[in-house]
């Protein structure tokens, strides 16, 4: 019996030790490393004429150049990150990062991005600013260890952006791994503002502090146009189950900050995305409703309303005010990120009665040719 | 086939699948880029070789338990989380969200998932064993009670979270378990865990088999069973508790490899079952890793293989038993 | 020695001698029988008075699981003997040579035989728990035998209702109440049986051994 007991002791010491040293680390401070460079904004040259009684004039010019890295970053999870160097060597993982990237010249650096954001850029036709060398790397946003950690340590990039709201999961995993990565709000952003901070907080990273003021700037400024007060109540559903049950934007997420942005009112009174009841739609009697296009064609999308028992009481169902998203157009408003704004012109559009009911790629790129801001 | 054949033919299957579990995973490696160094050893020697390390260590851990509980407890369908811990585990690892919702930093939700996913694992197993207090049937029933609460309380609080926070991300990895990204530390762990666990079960082995005999005998002989039976599952609710928060849940194992080496040995004794179980519970897991993680691009959960192995092994033991029930 | 169970004395007062061969220990249900075994064997401890045991005890209970294990397993069980010593008492309780097979195919009678023989190798003072319950006549015999030429060489301590151990007993003690009664075999009769168990029993001699018949009126 003593001998049961000892070895109970050394493993219950065993285990105490070793959450111990759990604890005893603080949370990573990452470094980031390698290529050197010199900081072109951050060069202030001084020049000083001296006059000396000797009856010569020296003047002295001296360069001092100011180096801007190490810097020390805090990312959406609230982990701190020292940032050695430019990142030269990036991989995005989610299409709302990749969108900033681009915006901020920064595609040249992108040598690994998810399928997602291969898919958009391909959409808008803008995969030849990627490097020659840059790598799709496949994700799997439902699994815990889908990041994909092979292929990203195989790429040795200097910094990883991923997603603090769906990609928030790998956290630990990818920390465990060694990998640098910096997670930004992306979908967890709940507003505008929150999307311009993570154009800053890029421009910070990579010293481009001007050209994020920049884009963010614009982003101001488009959003001004579409800022049309209206009473129309919009519900915007992603996903309708065979009983009637839908998935849609709760009035904490994203895409009501955007339906608010717009000046309209997001019909779905609670928090998060559903499931949620039939009746709750019947209740709220939104006067517009959008629906993603679940992998569907536009007409079937629309048709898939159907499902919900006593659909057609529902006001924007009754005066035919239903309008499907597909492609560039559903990219823009499910993705928070630049494109957003567009997603605000469209859904003013859209209560203002000037879109057509299927809003497709295509017709996208017609509205708004040059979505994102490369100059 | 003979207990030390098959703990020989165990051992010997581990370094093919070693090689193998090594070789899958988002990328595969072949042989050569195996071995050669280079880029990829970083992902050999960094990444997959602590996992399967973790994966052997896990599986005679998981097979050892399932053995010494369907012994002790006289019940062959028994398996180590009869405690709790699985439901347990997922509760904390949901409360290390909730705590970040409610406005902790999410960064501490990071660092405090997994000792509270092992907390409330451990909490969980403490209900169920003061409810029973090594008592066969008590036991039994107080674990199913406790596993059934505390999925409950995930429900709800899973739900509640998601309407709170949009993001709230899949509790799969604390259900299902996934083996992928184990750091050398715990490998450490666990090798202690495995090694003190494994050796006392074998040493021990003929006196379970007497508590499974006889409770009567038992007291004869000194041994008090039912605080015999409270020792063992202690210890395997803790080892267990390590084990689901550092992978997750891995299910079936704990079952079925007492069944694979009960038949293969044609004797269910402990002496025979529990020695033959540790050795065959590392290739098993090997093995299913592997799979779950080379079958598609990405990692499967390791349970969802474990399952497909573990379905033919049970109706051939239903059979088997049938057989023997009718004749 | 006093024994009680959960606050209910089961034992007042019990004391007897335990002579070499077989002390056969008998009274009806719940007099205590299985109370007393345990208690001599140590499972439980008197309130009351002491046991005093030289030695190892071997114990064969009334009931066991049904282990898919091999008999040598069950033998090997818990019991810390050389393995050459339970061989040894398996064929001397004539089942040689089964060592291989698997306890829960045996018969009723081939497991209480292979409990038996674990029993006798684990203690020269050896308890029974009604060794001969559910065995048809001819198994009776063979555990009958077997306990018969044995007690030369063990202490055995049977607690049963089967009146016919009377005929192999070297002593009898009858339980009623509580309370303890130690004969010689020759001195148990109808008329003490009738007492202890409550109904009349008849005591026939027949080639040369005693028949107990209840009467039974039906």
């Amino acid at each position: 019996m003593a001998s049961k007991v000892w070895m109970a002791a050394v493993v219950v010491v065993a285990i105490v030790a070793w959450f111990a040293g759990y604890y005893s680390r603080a949370p990573a401070a990452q470094t980031a490393t390698v290529v050197t460079t010199y900081s072109e904004t951050a060069t202030t040259t001084y020049s000083t004429t001296v006059t000396t009684t000797y009856l010569t004039t020296v003047t002295t010019t001296a360069t001092v150049v100011v180096r801007y890295y190490p810097i020390t970053v805090v990312d959406a999870l609230n982990r701190t990150l020292q940032i050695a160097a430019e990142p030269a060597r990036v991989v995005s993982l989610a299409p709302s990062i990749t969108q900033m990237l681009v915006a901020l010249g920064l595609c040249s650096r992108i040598v690994g991005l998810d399928q997602f954001s291969y898919q958009l850029l391909k959409e808008l036709n803008y995969t030849s600013c990627l490097p020659a060398d840059a790598e799709v790397v496949e994700i799997n946003a439902m699994s815990p260890t889908g990041f994909n950690g092979d292929a990203i340590i195989l790429l040795k990039p200097d910094l990883v952006l991923a997603d603090s709201g769906i990609e928030a999961m790998w956290a630990r995993d990818m920390q465990k791994l060694g990998v640098p990565v910096y997670f930004l709000y992306g979908t967890r952003a709940a507003s505008f503002a929150d999307i311009e901070r993570d154009v800053e907080a890029l421009g910070k990273i990579f010293d481009r502090a001007r050209r994020a003021a920049a884009v963010v700037g614009w982003m101001e400024t488009e959003l001004a146009k579409y800022r049309t007060p209206t009473n129309a109540t919009v519900a915007q559903i992603v996903w309708i189950n065979p009983d009637g049950s839908f998935y849609a934007a709760g009035n904490n997420t994203f895409v009501a900050a955007e339906i608010r942005a717009a000046g309209g009112i997001n019909a779905i009174g609670q928090g998060g995305w559903g499931p949620f009841e039939p009746s709750l739609l019947i209740a709220a009697n939104p006067s517009v409703i959008v629906v993603g296009s679940m992998g569907f064609n536009c007409t079937y999308a629309l048709q898939t309303l159907r499902n919900i028992p006593h659909v057609s009481s529902v006001s924007a169902y009754s005066n035919g005010r239903i309008y499907a998203l597909s492609g560039l157009a559903e990219d823009a408003v499910d993705q928070p990120s630049l494109m957003s704004v567009y997603a605000v012109a469209m859904f003013n559009m859209v209560m203002t009665g000037r879109a057509p009911h299927c809003l497709d790629t295509r017709w996208f790129l017609q509205q708004f040719p040059s979505p994102i801001p490369t100059g | 086939m003979s207990g030390r054949n098959l703990v020989l033919f165990s051992l010997a299957s581990l370094p093919p699948l070693f090689v193998l579990f090594l070789s899958t995973g988002a990328v595969f490696l072949t042989p050569d880029k195996l071995f050669a160094g280079g880029p990829y050893s970083v992902i050999v020697y960094g990444i997959r070789l602590p996992a399967a390390i973790a994966a052997a260590l896990i599986g005679s851990i998981l097979a050892v338990s399932g053995a010494v509980m369907q012994t002790l407890y006289r019940n062959p369908l028994l398996d180590p989380y009869i405690t709790g811990t699985a439901s347990g585990a997922a509760f904390g690892a949901l409360l290390a969200y909730a705590l970040a919702v409610v406005g902790l930093s999410p960064a501490y939700m990071l660092l405090y998932q997994v000792p509270l996913a092992f907390l409330f694992a451990t909490a969980a197993s403490i209900a169920t064993l003061a409810a029973g207090r090594g008592r066969v049937y008590a036991t039994v029933i107080g674990g199913v009670a406790v596993s059934y609460i505390f999925s409950a309380a995930t429900t709800i609080g899973l739900s509640y979270l998601s309407s709170r926070e949009p993001q709230i991300p899949p509790l799969a990895f604390w259900l299902f378990g996934y083996i992928d990204y184990v750091s050398y530390r715990a490998d450490a762990l666990l090798a202690v865990v495995a090694a003190g666990l494994i050796a006392a079960a074998v040493k021990e082995a003929r006196r379970m088999d007497l508590v499974a005999i006889s409770d009567e005998l038992a007291h004869v002989r000194g041994i008090k069973p039912d605080r015999y039976r409270l020792f063992w599952i202690s210890a395997i609710s803790l080892s267990t508790a390590l084990i689901v928060s550092q992978v997750g849940v891995v299910g079936f194992l704990g079952l079925m490899a007492p069944h694979m080496a009960r038949m293969a040995l044609k004797n269910g004794s402990a002496a025979a079952v529990v020695p033959a179980s540790a050795a065959l519970g590392a290739p098993v897991l090997l093995a299913s890793g592997a799979l779950a993680r080379g079958l598609l691009g990405f990692s499967v959960p390791v349970t969802a293989i474990t399952s497909i192995f573990s379905a033919p092994i049970i109706i051939l033991a239903l059979v088997h038993a049938g057989k023997r029930i009718d004749s | 020695m006093t024994v009680s169970l959960g606050g209910v004395p089961v034992l007042v007062d019990v004391s007897f001698d335990i002579v070499d061969g077989l002390n056969l220990v008998l009274g009806p249900n719940g007099s205590g029988k299985t109370t007393l075994l345990r208690t001599i064997a140590g499972i439980y401890r008197p309130q009351r008075g002491s046991v005093e045991v030289d030695g190892d005890v071997g114990y064969m209970p009334a009931e066991f699981s049904d282990a898919y294990m091999t008999v040598m397993d069950v033998l090997l069980a818990g019991g810390g003997r050389p393995p050459s010593r339970y061989l040894a008492w398996l064929a001397a309780v004539g089942l040689g040579g089964y060592e291989r097979r698997i306890f829960s195919e045996l018969s009723t009678g081939q497991k209480r035989l292979v409990l038996l023989a674990k029993a006798l190798a684990e203690g020269k003072l050896v308890l029974l728990d009604e060794p001969t319950a559910n065995l048809d006549p001819a198994r009776k015999a063979v555990i009958m035998r077997v306990l018969q030429r044995l007690k030369k060489l063990k202490t055995f301590i049977v607690a049963s209702h089967d009146l016919d151990l009377v005929n192999i007993a070297d002593s009898v003690v009858l339980l009623r109440g509580g309370r303890a009664v130690q004969l010689r075999p020759e001195e148990v009769d109808g008329e003490v049986l009738s007492e202890t168990y409550g109904l009349p029993i008849e005591v026939v001699r027949s080639g040369g051994h005693k028949l107990f018949l209840p009467r039974y009126d039906f």
